[in-house]
């Protein structure tokens, strides 16, 4: 909708929202276990939860005019945060273990709060195309705050049952200039 | 108010001792936006990020906010995004296409050269008494281009950008002038805001090639070429690694400018992290750049890390060119861009882009560790301790055996690992900082950078 209607109209929450109740629960405790992983710095079990033709994408932000919003963010083949494969996954999490890497050596100590969790059906038979928001509390040596909001759109793969992986993730961070000193943990 | 001797004071460039103060004074920030970022060639965007008639790109240069705008005739134009009546920003968009800028605040309407072309009620409550003529966006009074690269001052008195360039040329074109053409700006830039003072990353990009082996110790040894083992290659990596130092090269230019390159001929090029696909782009490429360039620049020199004094820099084979935004004396933005050869295949474009920003941006491997040495430096003089600020910085490195070399223009420092850059910096910081008038270079310190003492 593009105009505000002057008729009034009901506006239903999409059907492909409702999944099974077991699907959702399932989802949800996925999301909230790989934020466990991340805030408990285990950082080898976190790199699992990928499948391997996993795509993990961050693009950045412009400030457009609402009539040209459909160009709000870089596009895959620009400038972005994050244009991760599996392979440059790896290489991520081997330098957060090399116990050389300064920027996170003190740790930064993170806190991954995952909400608004929208499961919906894929194509593939055991894929599902889950959003979330996420608040990422980051707190870091004596008073370094960074606080971090934003969407992910993910393919959920189930793999067997209480067995999932992240197939393809897009992160979209609500910021335009990115306000941190560094982006040296995982959204 | 600050005196000349107190900021000389703190640029000891004959011994290579530099006071804390220049990271955090508060004043001298102050000065710097009037002396320095008033009077120097600000690099404001490429050619190709502008390509059509009302094309504009949204910057700042120093704190002041610039549209960069390319014009009917094809020129370019930087102006203050600042309307004449209340200082509103006429555009809020960090890029776009434009045929006018409106005020969204009282209506008043700029063409895309600046002009003043439309008020509202200008006959009614101006009465008519509105002279438009006088009313223009404010005007930057010099822009030129070096190979695509666009730049702007303030001073009307500034030499001409080829002048101020001077022998950086020489190693400019190694960067952006290898193949016919050029180079271009690949799509997007990212930001990033550092708690930190901007020079902090303005010397190292001019001569700090000695870091990189600690700070970003993580990086390389996480970074792999997929058809080695990672043992192996890192112990080719160190066998290199030794000789290259002792071939190693850095340049000081007298108005500011520092590179650093390794002068190994017959080594090939190599991309961070052996990308075939890069490689054998470079491999392809060097009898060009050989006629081109000459030998000794195609084969012999593999550019680092340069900045363009005061705060454009930029790394190959990273190839991120970025500005540095002061935001304050204690901290700074970094705007990255990716370049490439405007000829690179498709294919190759998006290697280059794919590896630069894996290892430069925020989320970079190489740039998260650089982030926190800015950031505490910072941090260690944030509560302005006077203890601290009593400590001069060591930047002697090398101090002495600066001086001509047979191959390579200007003043040059026999060893990858040298600080006469950071050196040469400081000294055009404080003659900026304390001359009323645009300082040429003198004598002594010509003298100084081709190698007399």
């Amino acid at each position: 909708m593009t105009a505000v209607s002057t008729e009034q109209e009901l506006l239903r929450i999409p059907d492909s929202l409702f999944v099974h109740a077991d699907l959702r629960v399932e989802v949800e405790q996925f999301l909230y276990f790989e934020a466990t992983l991340l805030d408990e710095r285990r950082y080898a079990d976190w790199y699992l939860l990928f499948a391997d033709d996993i795509h993990y994408w961050m693009p950045n932000r412009m400030n457009r005019l609402m009539q040209e919003s459909a160009r709000e963010n870089t596009t895959e083949r620009e400038m972005g945060l994050f244009d991760d494969n599996k392979t440059s996954l790896e290489w991520r999490v081997k330098q957060l273990l090399t116990r050389k890497h300064w920027a996170e050596d003190p740790p930064s100590r993170a806190r991954h709060l995952v909400t608004n969790i929208r499961i919906e059906p894929a194509s593939a038979e055991n894929e599902y195309a889950v959003r979330s928001n996420f608040l990422v509390y980051r707190n870091r040596l004596e008073d370094e705050v960074d606080i971090w909001v934003g969407e992910r759109h993910d393919v959920l793969r189930r793999l067997e049952p209480r067995a999932w992986q992240i197939a393809r993730r897009t992160i979209i961070l609500d910021q335009n200039v990115v306000l941190s000193k560094n982006l040296s943990i995982f959204l | 108010m600050i005196t000349n001797d107190t900021l000389n004071s703190y640029a000891d460039f004959e011994h290579g001792l530099i006071s804390p103060h220049v990271f955090s004074s508060q004043e001298v920030y102050e000065l710097e936006l009037e002396r320095l970022f008033g009077r120097t060639w600000l690099f404001l965007a490429h050619e190709s990020q502008i390509p059509k008639r009302g094309d504009f790109f949204s910057t700042y240069m120093g704190t002041d906010p610039v549209l960069v705008v390319r014009q009917r005739d094809g020129s370019v134009k930087a102006l203050l995004n600042f309307c004449r009546h209340r200082g509103m920003r006429v555009c809020r968009a960090d890029l776009g296409n434009a045929k006018a800028f409106t005020c969204t605040y009282h209506g008043w309407s700029y063409d895309t050269a600046g002009k003043l072309v439309s008020v509202p009620n200008r006959e009614d409550a101006y009465h008519n008494e509105i002279d438009m003529a006088k009313w223009g966006l404010g005007q930057v009074p010099r822009v030129e281009t070096y190979k695509g690269f666009i730049f702007g001052c303030f001073d009307e008195t500034v030499p001409s950008l080829d002048e101020y360039l001077g022998d950086m040329k020489y190693y400019i074109d190694f960067y952006f002038d290898r193949r016919e053409g050029g180079v271009e700006i690949l799509g997007g830039v990212t930001k990033a805001k550092i708690p930190a003072n901007w020079k902090m990353a303005a010397e190292q990009f001019a001569g700090d090639s000695y870091h990189a082996q600690f700070t970003h110790v993580s990086n390389f040894s996480v970074i792999a070429p997929p058809e080695m083992e990672r043992r192996e290659y890192a112990e080719q990596a160190k066998l290199g690694a030794e000789r290259m130092l002792a071939a190693g090269r850095q340049f000081a230019s007298p108005f500011g400018h520092g590179t650093g390159f390794l002068s190994v001929p017959g080594q090939p090029y190599a991309s961070t992290g052996g990308d075939p696909i890069i490689d054998e782009y470079e491999a392809s490429i060097r009898p060009e750049i050989e006629a081109r360039l000459g030998a000794d620049r195609s084969r012999g020199m593999h550019g680092l890390h340069c900045t363009i004094f005061p705060n454009f820099s930029w790394l190959n084979p990273a190839r991120t060119v970025r500005v540095w935004q002061p935001k304050g004396p204690d901290a700074f933005e970094i705007w990255s861009f990716v370049f490439v050869d405007k000829q690179a295949p498709a294919e190759v474009k998006e290697a280059i882009r794919w590896l630069t920003q894996m290892q430069f941006g925020p989320a970079g491997l190489a740039e998260q560790d650089d982030g926190e040495n800015w950031g505490l430096i910072s941090g260690n003089l944030a509560g302005r301790g006077p203890q601290v600020h009593k400590i001069p910085l060591n930047y002697t490195m090398g101090l002495g055996h600066e001086g001509p070399d047979p191959t390579f223009p200007g003043q040059i420092s026999p060893h990858l690992f040298g600080e006469s850059a950071q050196r040469m910096f400081y000294r055009r910081w404080a003659e900026f900082m304390t001359s009323p008038k645009w300082p040429m270079p003198d004598e002594a310190t010509k003298r100084f950078a081709s190698g007399g003492h």
